[in-house]
């Protein structure tokens, strides 16, 4: 893994946690979700998503399930998001730094731009320290980011992801982590009861995730690799995909998979954001020019994807 | 020496590859260390000698060692911007010097996969820690090879929004925190255990590795680059966009450039040039006179500074020594500093003619990317210091380091400590504390570092009274104590005495501790605070407390379960921190029953935050004239009319008010301000006493003006078309009545008339000149009108320069009135384009230019430099300070920003363009802002101030406030002096 070049993370060994987690997953809320040639799926959120991109086994695993397929996905995560879009106002006029309202409208045109036909959300860990026990706030954000994204022809499917639980034995005392899990078991339940009411489809992660008496994160909060690639597989049967069809993933679809969202990440989110797009732009000319040359290399990391698939799927 | 020579050859080698590519450039160094270190002009009884050089390394971020005396270093040869498609490989490198010669021979690579990390901190266990941009990484070395071959992502969310302000500089707190840093243009959201963590513009974090606690120490600063902790705990800071010097902080404090924190702290040095790094002198090899001093570096001036820091009440004094170092070569970067296991200072040097990515394209071939260097400062024949090998000494021989002079060492003992056994480590602790004597004041000190140690190698709190510091005879130490009560917490019993300690320090401790306890109680013992003399720092951290803690004590007073024991000072302290209406409004009581008489800090603030119920009391003070807080009062109102819309319901009350303030013949500013409340209030039944003001020869410029505006908002020109047509109204009348006449669709072209008839007539002063040619481009019309009216008269010539450097400043492009201006002034075009070869011709006599004569050529009014920019204390405040800019700017840069102004805007020096719902035009770089008022700073320095409820719609301009064709009337041997006393500027003399 260390010939990579881009950001891949080196990866303790792994101890596959699947028997439990499949076992779990079947009494998880079940709706179906087909996937079908052509889809853009776009993975919006906090860091759940964020971290997400360094590993790819969700997009992994999905296409594994549907390897002839051609299916593309962006991951739109950003650390400590809300469904208001809080981490995404940026620095980009000095004197605003930090109006939610402007972040969630980058978001919400940042996300159309990409004609998505499914979106999967997964967000409530951060509102949940915001607003409590009162759900109502999270519930109507949730719901305004919904039909913001609706809000044109075409529009997209949802896929809800619950809320995760947080894991004792990583610093924080238990009788917190005791106190936040039932928050965020409420949070994980009305994200259900929002995909129920708008006929979205739901992935319940915090009931089989916290039955386990295995760890699935790397830090009582998020993800492992490993609870990743379980998190993969419980998504894909909780959403009635078609079995996978490789007995043993290829790992090249997965490094080919890092690398393109490395690049697009470089293309979303170029670091010195300052000069490419805001306040500091005038001093700068050239750095402007460059995201847009990363369009190529993500076509191309893309078609290796695709390339890979079919030579497995011989 | 074998090591020397060889790394020289490679150097050599370096360099002549290099050569084509720098045939072009200007002004680059040779990189030979020799030349550098020839540059160096130490103090009195110092040597430097090159600890290592590239390729041993290239450009270090930070330099950290650990307990094996081994230095780690950040470092990144993709600063400022990873190119398209381009491969991280950033490092993270091990040096060391294996025969204890002096000199670092070997240097490995523990990581290579990183993109620009800031920082680098070693875990004392064979891995580190890295401040990777987005990320705080841990880097693990599992199998002993003295490679990572384990990444852990710690936190993530950093901003990452400019490079050089990214997460960086991670250090060791003496109770076993993990502190970094950031600056201004990252936003940071970071989700942990406890919630996620936000942070919009500089600050210092720390970090609890164990309970994976982050949190925000300080915020603000533009780009805090410098970091440490004095003998007793006490945090300063330096900064590397600011021009403060040292930066005394402490828990919740905050410093200037933070978002929408609109009080701050300001540094010790105000007026000093930005500076990375600090350590504080400590051990026995440094001599005597310097040990407790703070170094740090003026990266710019190629310098490394002392500063001379004393205690002053609460806080410190900061005073600029000797330095210790001193250099003429420009690519010597020293941009951080520690001291080392020897004693000796160990300075990192980026090593760039360029210093960071704001002046100069990303990928400016002049960026050096392959050279770094470590010097090493040592006193001359003064023992080194002894290196104890911390991984065999016993555990009572680590808490006997606890005791060394060394701050090294102090901190290496702790660290070595929290790698020991938990339960074992904490019993020796714990006895220790026992047998220690707390009324020894030779023992306070090793007391504390105790109480420090336990903290670094325990998540457990040490239970209260476990330690006798709260009554240390050292007030460093019952300071650091009450510290402890802001982690720790437990009851409050201890505040107690610490409230009421004889030093300030204590009291500014306790205080900020009591901010972390969520409990009304806490609230009403800080007020203790104001029963002693008060001071900048205890009231900043005092006006804090009471806002974070405002929802556990507001509702119980609002409830009247809160007294403050009758104290009306601390009432009032408290209800005025919090800056809310609900709060003003026992204070309005008071005021209304004439308690509060003096108060004219509760009336401004009544202004700004209060209630339409709230600041009917203040009309009610604003209709007694002999009030003692009448004109505070009457500001207020004007302050709540333009900015919050207010108007009293009673119209009579209304018009009472703005009546006798038009009737106040002996005071101008209330006369201005009758003016405006009769505008915001619309009281059309005053404009014959408006009028009335064009009546009499002695009415002031100021009282015209603002009744002249006044009119125009009301509708009545009449007085004004009058007072324009009499031919014999006095200048002033004229320019109040074309100033009105502007401002209105249909006498704008008559405006224009009385504008181009004043000018050709030489009648105005500039600063007439400038309000009108400022008030003609913020009307749609208006400048067309003027050209029109212009083109066809004979203006003198300095009128029209500055009319149209006026036009060319503001912003919007009015090519037709430029023209037309210089048409009537008969102005010469001035073509300014230069081919690269004139350049490099310009260049070479730059650099026999004569930078005395320059000074001359700068200081010419004509020109206008000093208008907006500064040197030194003297000088504008609308460009960029030119202090040091021969120091951070190349020459060829200075020439381009002379000629084309707007090809690179420095930042925060961007004008910003607002067209009003009416359709009128703003214009200005952004002074302040609040949520309803934004305030533009125009080119000549007037501000404007814009209710943002009138705003349709804001764009930041392309073009620059400093205009082009300054220079134009320059010869060239004027021109180059100038350039050369730019680039002199910051330097050495």
């Amino acid at each position: 893994m260390h010939g990579l070049w881009q950001t891949q993370r080196m990866q303790k060994l792994a101890h596959c946690l699947i028997a439990i987690f499949v076992a779990a997953s079947s009494t998880a809320l079940a709706a179906p979700l087909e996937l079908n040639d052509g889809d853009r799926v776009i993975f919006l959120g906090n860091s759940f998503f964020e971290r997400a991109r360094d590993y790819g086994h969700i997009e992994h695993e999905l296409l594994g399930r549907y390897p002839s397929k051609t299916i593309t996905f962006r991951n739109l995560g950003w650390d400590g998001d809300t469904v208001f879009g809080h981490s995404r106002t940026g620095g980009r006029r000095r004197a605003v730094f930090g109006e939610p309202e402007e972040g969630f409208r980058k978001m919400v045109t940042h996300v159309r731009s990409l004609k998505p036909s499914v979106v999967f959300v997964a967000y409530g860990y951060n509102e949940s320290f915001r607003y409590g026990e009162a759900l109502k706030p999270f519930r109507d954000g949730l719901e305004r980011l919904l039909k913001e994204l609706s809000a044109r022809d075409n529009a997209p499917r949802f896929v809800l992801l619950s809320t995760t639980p947080m894991e004792t034995s990583f610093g924080a005392d238990d009788a917190h982590v005791t106190a936040r899990n039932a928050l965020l078991k409420s949070y994980a339940e009305t994200i259900g009861e929002v995909a129920k009411t708008g006929g979205h489809a739901f992935v319940d992660l915090f009931q089989p995730l916290i039955e386990t008496d295995k760890s699935y994160s790397e830090n009582g909060i998020h993800p492992s690799p490993e609870g990743y690639r379980c998190i993969a597989e419980i998504i894909a049967e909780s959403l009635n995909c078609p079995p996978p069809a490789f007995a043993q993933s290829p790992e090249n679809v997965r490094e080919a998979i890092v690398r393109k969202n490395t690049l697009y990440f470089h293309r979303w989110r170029p670091r010195n954001d300052a000069f490419v797009y805001g306040e500091r732009k005038d001093e700068q000319k050239i750095a402007q020019t460059e995201p847009e040359k990363f369009e190529p290399f993500i076509a191309k990391a893309e078609a290796k994807i695709r390339e890979l698939l079919d030579k497995h799927t011989r | 020496m074998r090591t020397t020579a060889s790394i020289a050859t490679l150097i050599g080698i370096a360099s002549l590859a290099l050569c084509p590519a720098q045939r072009n450039l200007h002004d680059i160094p040779d990189p030979d260390p020799q030349v550098q270190q020839a540059s160096f002009r130490l103090a009195d009884g110092f040597e430097v000698n090159l600890w290592a050089s590239d390729p041993l390394l290239a450009k270090p971020t930070q330099i950290s060692f650990d307990r094996a005396g081994r230095m780690w270093v950040s470092s990144s040869e993709t600063y400022p911007q990873l190119n398209v498609n381009q491969p991280p490989g950033d490092r993270i490198l091990i040096l060391e010097d294996l025969d204890g010669n002096g000199t670092a021979e070997t240097s490995s690579v523990f990581y290579d996969k990183l993109i620009i990390p800031g920082g680098v901190l070693p875990d004392g266990e064979g891995g580190c820690y890295v401040a990777h941009s987005e990320e705080l990484l841990h880097l693990a070395d599992t199998d002993g090879d003295g490679k990572a071959d384990q990444e852990t992502v710690l936190l993530s969310g950093f901003g990452s929004e400019d490079t050089h302000h990214t997460l960086h500089r991670l250090k060791w707190g003496p109770g076993g925190l993990l502190y970094m840093l950031q600056g201004y243009y990252i936003g940071t959201h970071v989700e942990t255990l406890y919630g996620p963590r936000r942070l919009n513009g500089g600050g210092l974090w720390s970090y609890d590795t164990r309970t994976r606690q982050l949190e925000i120490y300080s915020r603000g600063l533009v780009n805090p680059w410098g970091l440490t902790f004095d003998r007793f705990g006490q945090t300063f800071q330096t900064d590397g966009a600011g021009g403060e010097g040292i930066n005394y902080s402490f828990p919740d404090a905050v410093f200037k450039a933070s978002p929408h924190e609109h009080r701050t702290l300001s540094g010790l040095n105000p007026g000093r040039p930005k500076l990375a790094g600090i350590e504080v002198i400590s051990g026995a090899h440094f001599p005597e006179g310097w040990r407790g001093a703070l170094l740090t570096n003026d990266f710019r001036a190629n310098n490394i500074d002392r500063y001379v820091i004393a205690e002053k009440d609460s806080g410190y004094t900061s005073t600029l020594g000797d330095d210790l170092l001193q250099s003429t070569h420009i690519s010597f970067r020293p941009i951080d500093l520690t001291m080392g296991p020897d004693g000796a200072l160990y300075v990192a040097d980026w090593y760039n003619p360029i210093i960071q990515h704001g002046e100069v394209d990303f990928r400016d071939k002049r960026r050096d990317q392959v050279h770094g260097r470590i010097w090493r400062i040592t006193a001359k024949d003064r023992p080194l210091a002894k290196r104890p090998d911390y991984g065999k000494a016993s555990l009572e021989e680590l808490l006997e380091m606890l005791k060394a002079d060394e701050d090294w060492m102090r901190l290496n003992a702790k660290q070595e400590l929290k790698s020991r056994d938990h339960d074992t480590v904490i019993s020796a602790i714990g006895k220790a504390l026992n047998d220690a004597d707390p009324q020894s004041p030779a023992d306070e000190h090793f007391l504390l570092e105790l109480v420090w140690a336990w903290r670094t190698a325990s998540p457990n709190p040490l239970r209260q009274g476990a330690h006798g510091l709260a009554a240390a005879a050292d007030h460093r130490v019952r300071a650091a104590a009450a510290r402890m009560l802001y982690y720790w917490k437990g009851d409050l019993t201890p505040f107690e005495e610490a409230i009421a300690d004889p030093h300030p320090r204590v009291r500014r401790e306790a205080v900020t501790a009591l901010g972390q306890y969520a409990s009304q109680k806490a609230v009403e013992v800080a007020m203790r605070a104001l029963d002693q003399p008060m001071d900048q720092y205890l009231d900043f951290a005092l006006w804090r407390t009471c806002r974070l803690l405002e929802p556990h004590w507001l509702p119980a007073f609002q409830r009247g379960e809160l007294s403050f024991g009758g104290n009306g000072e601390h009432l009032r302290f408290a209800l005025k921190a919090v800056e809310k209406p609900e709060a003003l409004a026992p204070l309005v009581a008071m005021l209304a029953e004439g308690k509060a008489k003096g108060d004219a800090t509760l009336v401004a603030l009544i202004g700004k935050v209060g209630t339409p119920e709230q600041l009917a009391t203040l009309v009610t003070v604003a209709q007694d004239k002999g009030h003692p807080l009448y004109k505070p009062a009457v500001l207020a109102l004007v302050e709540a009319a333009q900015n919050r819309s207010y108007k009293p319901d009673n119209a009579n009350q209304a018009m009472a008010i703005a009546q006798q303030l038009l009737g106040d013949e002996g005071a101008d500013a209330l006369t201005v301000a009758g003016c405006r409340l009769a505008t915001a209030w619309q009281i059309e039944r005053l404009a014959a006493t408006l009028g009335g003001k064009f009546l009499h020869t002695d009415t002031s410029p100021s009282v015209l003006q603002a009744a002249a505006l006044a009119l125009a908002d009301l509708k009545q020109l009449e007085p004004l078309s009058k007072a324009a047509s009499d031919a014999t109204s006095t200048v002033p009348v004229r320019v109040a009545a074309a100033l009105g006449m502007i401002q209105s669709d249909s006498h704008s072209r008559a405006a224009a008339a009385l504008v181009a008839r004043l000018m050709a007539e030489g009648a105005l002063d500039e600063a007439s000149l400038d309000l009108l040619i400022g008030a003609t481009l913020n009307r749609r019309n208006a400048a067309k009108e003027l050209s029109v009216e212009v083109i066809d008269r004979i203006i003198p010539e300095a009128m029209a320069i500055r009319a149209t450097w006026r036009v060319e400043t503001s912003g919007t492009e009015v090519p037709e009135l430029v023209t037309a201006l210089a048409k009537a002034g008969s102005l010469k075009p001035a073509p300014q384009t230069l081919t690269a070869a004139q350049i490099d011709a310009l260049l070479a006599k730059v650099e026999k230019g004569d930078a005395e004569r320059g000074k001359m050529v700068y200081q010419r009014e004509a020109l206008a430099c000093t208008v907006c920019h500064a040197i030194g204390s003297t000088g504008g405040a609308i460009g960029p300070d030119l202090s040091s800019i021969g120091a951070s700017a190349p020459a060829d840069y200075l020439i381009e920003s002379l000629l084309k102004p707007s090809k690179k805007i420095k930042e925060g020096y961007r004008m910003s363009m607002v067209t009003m719902k009416d359709g009128d035009v703003a214009s200005g770089a952004v002074a302040r802002e609040a949520a309803n008022v934004l305030v533009l700073r125009g080119a000549f320095g007037t501000e404007v101030r814009v209710p943002k409820a009138d705003i349709a719609k804001r764009e930041t301009s392309p073009v620059s406030m400093m205009p082009p064709g300054l220079t134009a009337s320059l010869r060239e041997d004027e021109f180059v002096n100038l350039i050369t006393y730019l680039t002199s500027l910051g330097k050495l003399e």
